[in-house]
Formats: structure tokens, C-alpha cells, sequence
């Protein structure tokens, strides 16, 4: 049978395939229909591996025909082409990872695989993660499925411009300042951004190594609670990981927020904020209010410092990390070196594209002697700073409601030349990464131009069940499901 | 004519060679280290947020060319003039915060295990020689 996957969610594919209404390859040639129709406007994906994902679904088929079980049984899925997948290319939006084949799967790929999920694409990012609208991918232009003269936001622009899109069910993200929940909030999706040490790394490709995480963009909140509960847990292979234990997300759900207290920063409601953002913002809270919650105000004073502190840890971190590509173990190497130092300079001019060499230039004179204390070790006091605002905050309330952008998602063009401006726009979501929080994104509403936003619910560490709770009883309200 | 030496931190007055954008390519330019005038150079331009492109690439092993460099240049002390405002926060008693959670010595057992298999990796190298990666000659 066919099936309209342009609005199925991952939980519903889940119950159709357990209930026998569909088999997996269905469901995947279903999509990849879709994906031939869409993407070539789109352009969300950067490779589809057709053949493969058939095989895996044929393979879901058959373990469920003999009795298999796993909670993503056949279901395709999408991956941010920042994590490896075996046997797969891994590009990273670069050039410099030209022919790279990942030999061994990221551990929340491999957790993905465990529960039988089928991986059917990677999408399309900023050149490592840097970015915040997928511009500076050097293989191909990703636009927004609510208005394709507008970015889709960014790094994560493929994965949230494929769910959005109706392109793909749900997708793996990595978030380091918001990219996670910007693109999900530029086009309308849900993006979960967990606690730093939630979920691992291994195997995700380095960007700033202490504020980089992966989650989940699903079409729904109750889906971003039930990836989070398979990829979240401590990993052997990454020592940052927390040894805390991982609760069913989904199993709190309720439709009201009676005794939930939730609080609004007045940092994050500033001038110069798109008024329709702030409305649909202000909306939102009206919604969880009517739902029971409490709204107290909250203060964050450093915010103000936030986005100074990120660019500085950022991009050290990221210098340090970009160091690897040198020409000698995986992907481009230029030619004509005449010795090994020749080899580096060449290879890193020709294979990274502009916003690269800005941070890790950024990032080198940051670390380089006699700039190291003015700037990265003061700027990790400053991120001191920044988690005791939030410690005090989440004394009197439960999570944090604030917008996750202070404008919808813009035209191509309209920021590639000026990049501190695209930097300053990352102020509500970097903080969080400074803080190690979590945060959820949900659409909340269009602006009058027929654009998607974001409302962001912010958690305290491990306070990811309180997060999705509200973000579903909001989501609930707002389709008008609320006790149905 | 693309010899080099990767040296950067040398006692004062010793002469290297160094690298540098000039055009489309890169040149390289003898040069006798600086000493004291140096770091007062440095500490003058860490009061005023100056950054010096070419010499941060050259640490970061990265050529540019001569419009990069010019584009960098203004962009960068844009950024950096912005990021100095770090500095309106008095910091002496605040402790650095270098990771979110404060996970500290995570031990495994020591226990040799496989590691990838050898062939996939080698196969994403550029160059390779039997079971080795392949790079120019360092040694003259």
C-alpha cells in the first residue's frame, strides 16, 4: 500500500508498522518518492542512499515477521551529515572531507540501528556545524519549506528543512550555539537540544567539544521524547557522558500544567525583537498559563555577555579541533606540496570555505600566548557567571519560557556579509549551550509574513522530562487537542 | 623555493623563515625574531583589539590570500572589539567554568580491544604506501 508520509509522525509509524497496516519499505520508497518530488527545491538532503535504506527496511520487515522487536522497527530516519554512518560518506557540509567513508557508526547512530531504525539519508549543514543558515555549506543550498526565498536557519538547516518539509519522519541534529532549535524554530518542526553529558559524542565530528550536542528534530514533541530515550545514556566511548539514569520522557505527558511554575526572563524580551516574534511568543505563554502554569518572572543578568563568551570558547574549541585536517589521514589533499608544512597551508586553504578560516583564526588568536588569559580563560569565568544566573533562576520555577530567535528565518544573502550580526543573532539559544542546559524548540505560531517561530522551554540539567511535559501540553493547546 | 621552517616562538634576534599571504599564493620571507619591542607590539594591540591575520593563520597552518586577509582583518577586529566587552565584568574571584558538568576522572578497565579495521581507514587517506599514510618528505 501507499501512505502519505508528508505529516507522519515517527510514534505513528511506530504503531502502523506494529499494528501490520504498513511494512517498512513502503514506508520508505513512500518517502522517497516524496524526497525525488521535493528535494530537488529542498535540497535538505545531501545524499540518499536509496538502495541501502531498502535493504534495511527489508530486513525490518523480516525481523518483525519473525517476531523482532525494537522501538524504531523499520522506521527511516534522516541524519545531520555530522555524524558518522558506516559505510557512508560523512562530508560535514566541507569540501574538505571530499571521498571520506565513515569506517564505524556514531554510538547514537548505532543506538538507532539497535532498535531497528532504518537510516535513510544524511542532510545537508553549515561547513561544521558553523553557522546559523546553512549558507556556508559548500555542497549544495537548503531553503525553507515555509518560504523557499528564506533560509532554513542553520547548521542544522537539511535536517530540519527534511521534517518540516514532509521529506522525513524525523532526524538526528547536533547543536553547539542553536543549531538544533533555530532551524527547527525558521521552519517549524520541534528540536530538542538535551543537557550537555545526555547523550554522546562518539562519532559525532568535533566543533567545540564542551557545548556540542546531538538530539532529535521530530514533527512533534512526544517524538523528540521518544529519540531522546534512545540515544540518551552513558557511553563507554565518551567520558563526558553522565552516569544518570535515562526516565521514559513520554511518561509524564499530561494535557494540563497545574503546580508547573515557569518563568520568563526579561533579558530575553528586548528591543529591537521582531514584534510578531514577540507576540507569538507572548501568545504561548497566555496558552500555558490557561493551562495551569505559573508565570514568575525570572533574570538572567549576564545575557548580555553571552554571545561575547561564545565566540570566544566556541571557537578556540573549534581551532584546536579543526587542527585534524591536515591532508594526511582522510579526505582532500591539495596537490603540489613540496614538503609537509606546505602540505597543511595548502590543503586547509583550498578544502575550508570562509566562516571555517574566520573561527579558526578567531579561535587561534583567542589561545595564542598573551591573548589566552584576556580571553578564553575570562571568558570561562564569564560562563561561571552565566550557569549561576540560571542556578538562581530555576530556584523559582520549574523551566523557562523565552523565544529561541529574536527574528523568523531571513532571505539568502541577507547576512553572509556581515557576520557579527549573524552572530548576535544566536543570544537565547548559545547561552544555553555556555550553561550546559537544556532546551526545547516548538512551534509556537507565523508571523503575518506567513513564517514559522520558535517558543524555547528551558530546563535545568537533566530537566529534559519537564521540558517535553510542557512543550506537549502546549503543543496539545495550541492543535486544540487539549483533552482529547 | 617553498623550504620552511615551522618554528614561531624562537629566542630573540635568531633568524627563520616564515610564510606569508602575497597575492593568490603564499611567499616566504626570511625574518630575525623580535624580542622586548615585541611584546610591548603585543601588549599595544591587546588594548586596542588589532589582530594580525596573516600571523594567526600561520600558527593555525592556514594559507589565505591577500583579499581573505583583507577581509578577515575588518571582520575580525569587529569581532573582537565586540567580544572585548568580556572585559566591563570583574573576574578575580570568579573560578573558570571549562565543562558544564563536572564529570572528573572516568576510569575503564585496562583491557586491550580491537580498534577499526585497518583497511576502511586506510582507504580514506589520500596517499598511502603498503599499510602506511603517505605524506612528502621531512627528512632531507
Amino acid at each position: 500500500m501507499t501512505m502519505d508520509v508528508s505529516n507522519l509522525t515517527v510514534t505513528k509509524a511506530v504503531e502502523s508498522l506494529s499494528e501490520n497496516a504498513v511494512r517498512s519499505v513502503d514506508l520508505v520508497q513512500a518517502l522517497i518518492g516524496r524526497i525525488r518530488e521535493r528535494d530537488p527545491v529542498l535540497g535538505a538532503y545531501v545524499d540518499l542512499n536509496e538502495a541501502d535504506a531498502l535493504e534495511q527496511a527489508a530486513v525490518a520487515d523480516t525481523r518483525r515477521a519473525q517476531g523482532g522487536a525494537g522501538r524504531l522497527l523499520g522506521v527511516p530516519l534522516a541524519i545531520k551529515d555530522v555524524l558518522n554512518v558506516r559505510g557512508q560518506s560523512c562530508r560535514c557540509g566541507s569540501r574538505i572531507l571530499e571521498g571520506y567513508v565513515s569506517p564505524y557508526d556514531a554510538t547514537v547512530v548505532a543506538r538507532l540501528r539497535a532498535e531497528g531504525a532504518v537510516l535513510l539519508g544524511r542532510t545537508n549543514m553549515d561547513e561544521f556545524a558553523m553557522g546559523s543558515s546553512t549558507e556556508n555549506s559548500a555542497l549544495k543550498v537548503t531553503r525553507n519549506p515555509a518560504n523557499t526565498a528564506h533560509v532554513p536557519g542553520g547548521s542544522s538547516g537539511g535536517s530540519a528543512a527534511a521534517v518540516a518539509g514532509g521529506i522525513a519522519l524525523a532526524s538526528l541534529g547536533s547543536d553547539t550555539g542553536g543549531s538544533i532549535r533555530q532551524p527547527a524554530a525558521f521552519c517549524g518542526c520541534v528540536g530538542l537540544k538535551p543537557t550537555y553529558g545526555r547523550v554522546s559524542r562518539y562519532g559525532l565530528v568535533a566543533f567545540a567539544s564542551s557545548l556540542d550536542q546531538v538530539g532529535p528534530l521530530t514533527r512533534n514533541v512526544r517524538d523528540a521524547a521518544l529519540l531522546l530515550g534512545i540515544i540518551a545514556g552513558r557511553d563507554p566511548a565518551d567520558a563526558t557522558t553522565a552516569d544518570v539514569p535515562v526516565p521514559d520522557y513520554a511518561a509524564g505527558f499530561t494535557d494540563s500544567l497545574k503546580g508547573v511554575r515557569l518563568g520568563l526572563p526579561r533579558e530575553y524580551f528586548v528591543d529591537g525583537m521582531d514584534p510578531d516574534v514577540e507576540g507569538r511568543v507572548r501568545e504561548a505563554v497566555a496558552v500555558c498559563r490557561g493551562l495551569g502554569a505559573e508565570i514568575v518572572p525570572v533574570s538572567l543578568p549576564h545575557t548580555e555577555y553571552a554571545i561575547a563568551t561564545y565566540y570566544i570558547i566556541a571557537t578556540a574549541e573549534a581551532s584546536a579541533n579543526l587542527a585534524r585536517y591536515d591532508g594526511v589521514r582522510y579526505g582532500f589533499r591539495a596537490d603540489g606540496a613540496e614538503d609537509s608544512l606546505d602540505l597543511y597551508v595548502r590543503t586547509r586553504a583550498q578544502g575550508f570555505g570562509p566562516e571555517v578560516k574566520r573561527r579558526i583564526i578567531l579561535g587561534t588568536y583567542v589561545l595564542s600566548s598573551g591573548y589566552y588569559d584576556a580571553y578564553y580563560l575570562s571568558a570561562q569565568k564569564v560562563r561561571t557567571l552565566i550557569r549561576g544566573d540560571f542556578d538562581a533562576a530555576f530556584q523559582q520555577c520549574d523551566a523557562i519560557l523565552a523565544p529561541v530567535t529574536p527574528t523568523p528565518a531571513y532571505r539568502f544573502g541577507e547576512r553572509t556579509g556581515d557576520p557579527l550580526s549573524m552572530y548576535l543573532s544566536d543570544i537565547f539559544t548559545a547561552t544555553i549551550n555556555l550553561a550546559g542546559i537544556c532546551a526545547l524548540s516548538v512551534p509556537c505560531g507565523l508571523t503575518g509574513g506567513g513564517l514559522p517561530v520558535g517558543l524555547q522551554v528551558i530546563g535545568p540539567a537533566f530537566g529534559e522530562s519537564a521540558i517535553l511535559r510542557v512543550g506537549h501540553a502546549y503543543e496539545r493547546s495550541r492543535d486544540g487537542k487539549a483533552g482529547a | 623555493m617553498w623550504k620552511t621552517t615551522p618554528a614561531i616562538i624562537l629566542p630573540v634576534g635568531v633568524a627563520c623563515k616564515l610564510f606569508l599571504s602575497d597575492g593568490d599564493g603564499i611567499r616566504y620571507v626570511e625574518a630575525v625574531a623580535a624580542g622586548r619591542k615585541g611584546e610591548e607590539m603585543q601588549a599595544e594591540r591587546r588594548q586596542t583589539g588589532h589582530v594580525d591575520v596573516a600571523y594567526v593563520a600561520r600558527l593555525a597552518r592556514l594559507g589565505l590570500t591577500a583579499d581573505e586577509v583583507q577581509t578577515f582583518q575588518s571582520q575580525l577586529e569587529q569581532i573582537v572589539g565586540y567580544v572585548r566587552k568580556i572585559g566591563e565584568l570583574d573576574l578575580s574571584r570568579v573560578e573558570p567554568t571549562l565543562f558544564s558538568q563536572s564529570i572528573q576522572n572516568v576510569f575503564r578497565d585496562d583491557v586491550a580491544r580491537p580498534g577499526l579495521d585497518r583497511a576502511p581507514v586506510l582507504s580514506n587517506a589520500p596517499a598511502t604506501v603498503g599499510e602506511q599514510f603517505s605524506v612528502p618528505r621531512i627528512v632531507e
